[in-house]
């Protein structure tokens, strides 16, 4: 039975990547008995190998704990683990409507960073209590002093109290459990009022159903009860309610204030959907929770298997990959270049990385992975209105009255040094500038940019402008009007649509004429020379020859060569297979990640 | 030498049973350099074999000779034995490109070589020659093609070089002290090669091989036709027929270094190395080195070897190179085009995907 209203306390952590915060979840949960020390799998909130290997969470979760204070008095503790990713703001901003506060993990030795920095303002503007925490202590460099007053001075918070602890060796984690008793809010909400539960989290259990991580506002949930999803419609009975501890712990019911899990049958995991509020359907609510947002994916492309007869086994992948991920999409299509493949649609860039990564790693699939695009808004000359996630969709020039792009509002954070390289990067990348703010010794610019733009290497620019120490943060804005082209490539005169793309006007050149030339690159000799031209519309902007193959044969072959020759010509068939037919050139697949990793600088 | 042609008289007694129900047709001395072995041991090495083999058959019998090296008295004994045919590493007749290839011969002492050939009594000669090196011209290999058929030979080998793994040219290329010539260029001798030869009377029956009328090697023909043969010998590879229809036939290839060889040769194993060959693979292998051969492969000797036809095995993919222009048809055979001889080993693999 969860507790009395009072003696609940519902946070999260929030930390820069490589803080700590994993390490300091462990430690809370070993310290709270929720796991033996022996038993501990190191970082248990990261269960997922990829999400470990980046240093980045992208699902989160809740797990109950409780806690004996030094009060006497036992507490619930909802540790709610957070994303902690760009691609994720709208998620960790669901997750921070479900608590009343935050731990702020800053490391000793490094200060507070701008992910940092994003987080705690989007914590403090959910009106969360913020227990700032000074992490890796037992470090030589650890200036836990100074950290403490950038804190003061940076967020503007008291951290004269911020516990010094080492979550690496545990030092002091007894403070932090103490902090969170004694500072975090406990929940309020009414039992008596209708159900109103904000879920924050699904996943998809292979013998439950899609299960919604909740946390209740008001009202009560149990088994028994028919749920109303306010926003998607959708109806369900709940079968059961509980808490994590860190399994499945069901109990009765759960009432205001407290983070726990539904199960209700429900098939997919797309009915659930973060954010939504469910109700009583018998007796619901007359207003859902506020901050709804239906999350949509921004960034497109095609995922084709590198191997034709692997395209069932990629979307049987993908549905299941789909089953635990409510904002990855995808829709069959064909090209003509690449056969059967899917068009799939995701947050962000990284999610589109850690996607692709995971159908690779997890499912062993040998993928080819077109351009990333966005969707353009498109008004025809007979005045209706498209939108396209795919150029190869893209109507003819002459039907085209107007092409709109989206623009985000990008956030960086940097040490002042590397400003001015940034700046001119965003320039390059057509930014707007809005502004400029000191923070200490950061500076966080704003600019208006191009979707566009920041899919292909902005990540990788930004990190390597300022060595690793700027980071950035982006929203969709709107979408502007825009000089667009669709950039074609043809191949010995063909048109290869994989590599189609829409780009502004005026980098249709500069972009094309680099295509060509790493194709050329990459692109071995044939049996025939080779064309390899930009266009756009019926007109060729560049060209590039891969000269023919003049020579593939073995000039001696006697007795003592057969077997030799015989392994040589199998390892030139292996070769074969890495590449992908376009009408009748040969392309090897690296040949995509060529072109998408071009620099045009 | 006198223990080598020891160990190779003893291999050849071991393997006979292998052989001993085939007539011998062809006898090919090579490999390493037999015009060094002294004419007494030569004598010895081929009457030993004659001895034991049934050489009543043998219409070619081929020795390899270095020009550097090659004596009077090893010619006598040769052509006394039985050799009725010397193949020479001529490889270039321009200076430069000899001593680049770290050959010790002279141009001049390759003319005294042919001569001394001819003297010798030995009717069919063969030169060897290399195009595509490194600073070679397009003049120049015309003038090395020229002083060979000067030379008046029956028989050209002209090899494209492929540089080796491990040796010290292929080292100097990759760090860039030498150069090939451009793609275009090597082909251009290669096209020169074949216009200029067939101009003076040398037909190309095989990608590196030109011959005047009724000349060809029997010897090497024998390998593109899948024809058995026993090597004997450090590093000597052998096919020899199967028992039954599985495997086709098996290879095999002796232990390579003299004293892994002794020690094979003086324990009681018989074979070493061994590859059998299945029916597909011995499919693939007639079209892999029949269609090095001007001739190429015929329909009818594909059904009579292997029991099923061409055109069942391969024949859409075969219609595809012939539409392309890589191969082609004349009468009973499928062959390549010159295009196609210049890419042989992109029609293979193509070929490859049916068997």
């Amino acid at each position: 039975m969860p507790g009395k209203i009072e003696k609940i306390r519902n946070f999260c952590i929030i930390a820069h990547i490589d803080h700590g915060k994993s390490t300091l979840a462990d430690r809370l949960l070993e310290a709270t008995g929720v796991f033996a020390k022996r038993e501990m799998v190191e970082q248990i909130l990261d269960s997922m190998e990829l999400e470990r290997e980046r240093g980045i969470t992208i699902k989160s979760k809740a797990v109950r704990m409780m806690y004996t204070a030094q009060d006497g008095e036992t507490y619930e503790l909802n540790l709610i683990d957070t994303p902690g990713h760009v691609d994720f703001t709208y998620e960790v901003s669901r997750a921070l409507a479900a608590c009343e506060g935050a731990i702020l993990v800053v490391d000793a030795t490094q200060g507070i960073e701008a992910q940092t920095l994003a987080n705690c303002y989007m914590a403090l503007d959910h009106n969360l209590e913020i227990i700032p925490v000074i992490n890796k202590i037992d470090l030589p460099s650890a200036q836990p002093e100074q950290v403490r007053s950038e804190i003061e001075d940076v967020i503007g918070i008291d951290a004269s109290d911020a516990p010094c602890v080492s979550a690496k060796t545990g030092q002091n984690i007894q403070d932090v459990l103490e902090a969170v008793v004694r500072h975090v809010p406990c929940p309020s909400g009414d039992a008596t009022q209708p159900l109103k539960a904000l879920i924050f989290d699904a996943f998809y259990d292979n013998y439950r159903g899609a299960i919604c991580i909740i946390r209740v506002k008001e009202g009560s949930i149990r088994a028994g009860m028919r749920m109303r999803m306010m926003a998607t419609g959708g109806e369900f009975d709940v079968v059961e309610v509980g808490t994590f501890n860190p399994g499945y712990s069901p109990c009765d019911q759960l009432g205001p204030g407290d983070v726990g899990y539904v199960a209700a049958s429900i098939k997919d995991v797309r009915d659930t959907r973060v954010g939504d509020t469910i109700t009583d359907s018998m007796n619901p609510a007359s207003e859902p929770l506020p901050g709804y947002k239906q999350v949509t994916p921004m960034v497109f492309c095609g995922i084709y298997p590198a191997d034709g007869a692997d395209y069932p086994a990629l979307k049987e992948a993908l549905e299941k990959l789909r089953m635990n991920d409510a904002s990855l999409t995808f829709e069959p299509e064909t090209s003509v270049a690449l056969g059967y493949g899917f068009r799939c649609g995701f947050l962000g860039l990284l999610h589109m990385d850690v996607i692709t990564a995971r159908l690779e790693r997890e499912f062993d699939l040998n993928l080819v992975t077109t351009i990333p695009g966005v969707i353009y808004h498109i008004t025809r000359t007979d005045g209706a209105k498209l939108e396209i996630d795919n150029p190869t969709k893209l109507p003819p020039v002459t039907e085209i009255a107007r092409m709109e792009e989206p623009y985000v509002r990008a956030e960086i954070f940097s040490p002042q040094e590397y400003i001015g390289t940034l700046m001119e990067l965003c320039q390059e990348r057509r930014g707007i500038y809005l502004d400029m703010q000191y923070e200490g010794s950061r500076v966080k610019i704003n600019y208006d940019m191009p979707l566009n733009e920041i899919i292909y290497d902005f990540f990788d620019q930004i990190k390597s402008r300022s060595r690793g120490y700027a980071s950035f943060d982006y929203e969709l804005k709107d979408y502007r009007e825009s000089d667009l082209v669709k950039l074609d490539i043809l191949l010995n005169g063909d048109l290869c649509d994989a590599f189609s793309q829409i780009v502004f006007r005026d980098r249709a050149y500069g972009r094309g004429r680099t295509i060509c030339e790493k194709l050329k690159d990459v692109i071995p000799r044939q049996q025939f020379e080779i064309p390899i031209q930009a266009a756009i519309g019926g007109k060729i902007i560049a060209r590039e020859t891969v000269k023919a193959m003049r020579k593939d044969v073995l000039a001696k072959c006697y007795g003592g060569d057969i077997t030799r020759k015989k392994k040589l010509l199998e390892k030139q068939k292996e070769g074969k297979k890495r590449m992908r037919q376009f009408g009748t050139v040969q392309v090897p697949s690296d040949a995509f990640l060529a072109v998408l990793k071009m620099d045009e600088t | 030498m006198s223990e080598y042609v020891t160990l190779l008289l003893m291999e050849m007694e071991k393997r006979l049973p292998l052989i001993s129900p085939y007539p011998v047709r062809t006898v090919y001395l090579g490999g390493g350099t037999p015009s060094l072995l002294p004419a007494a041991e030569l004598t010895r090495l081929i009457r030993g074999l004659s001895e034991r083999l049934d050489f009543s058959a043998v219409r070619e019998f081929t020795a390899e000779a270095n020009p550097g090296t090659i004596q009077e008295s090893w010619l006598q004994a040769a052509r006394a034995s039985g050799v009725n045919r010397i193949s020479m590493g001529a490889q270039s007749f321009e200076p430069g490109m000899l001593r680049m290839l770290g050959r010790i011969h002279t141009p001049q002492e390759t003319a005294e070589a042919v001569d001394r050939v001819r003297k010798a009594g030995i009717q069919n000669l063969s030169l060897d020659l290399m195009f595509g090196l490194p600073g070679q011209t397009v003049d120049i290999w015309r003038n090395t093609l020229e002083k060979a058929i000067s030379l008046h030979p029956e028989h050209l080998s002209c090899y494209g070089l492929i540089p080796e793994e491990g040796t010290p040219l292929k080292r100097d290329l990759d760090a860039h002290v030498l150069n090939l010539p451009e793609e275009d260029t090597e082909r251009e001798m290669y096209d020169l090669t074949i216009r200029l030869l067939e101009s003076r009377g040398f037909h190309q029956y095989e990608i590196s091989n030109f011959a005047l009328p009724g000349c060809e090697c029997i010897h090497n023909i024998g390998y593109w036709r899948q024809i058995p043969y026993l090597g004997l010998g450090c590093s000597a590879a052998s096919m020899l027929p199967g028992t039954s229809s599985e495997p086709a036939y098996v290879r095999s290839v002796n232990p390579a270094g003299f004293d892994a060889y002794r020690q094979w040769v003086l324990s009681h194993e018989i074979q070493s190395g061994v590859e059998p060959v299945s029916r597909k693979d011995a499919q693939f292998e007639t079209l892999m080195l029949g269609l090095r051969m001007n001739a190429g492969v015929s329909e009818s000797d594909f059904l009579s070897m292997h029991g099923c036809t061409l055109s069942s095995c391969c024949g859409s993919v075969l219609r595809n190179l012939e539409q392309e222009g890589l191969m082609e048809r004349r009468g009973d055979s499928v062959c390549l085009t010159r295009n196609g001889m210049d890419l042989q080993n992109a029609v293979l693999v193509r070929l490859m995907e049916c068997f």
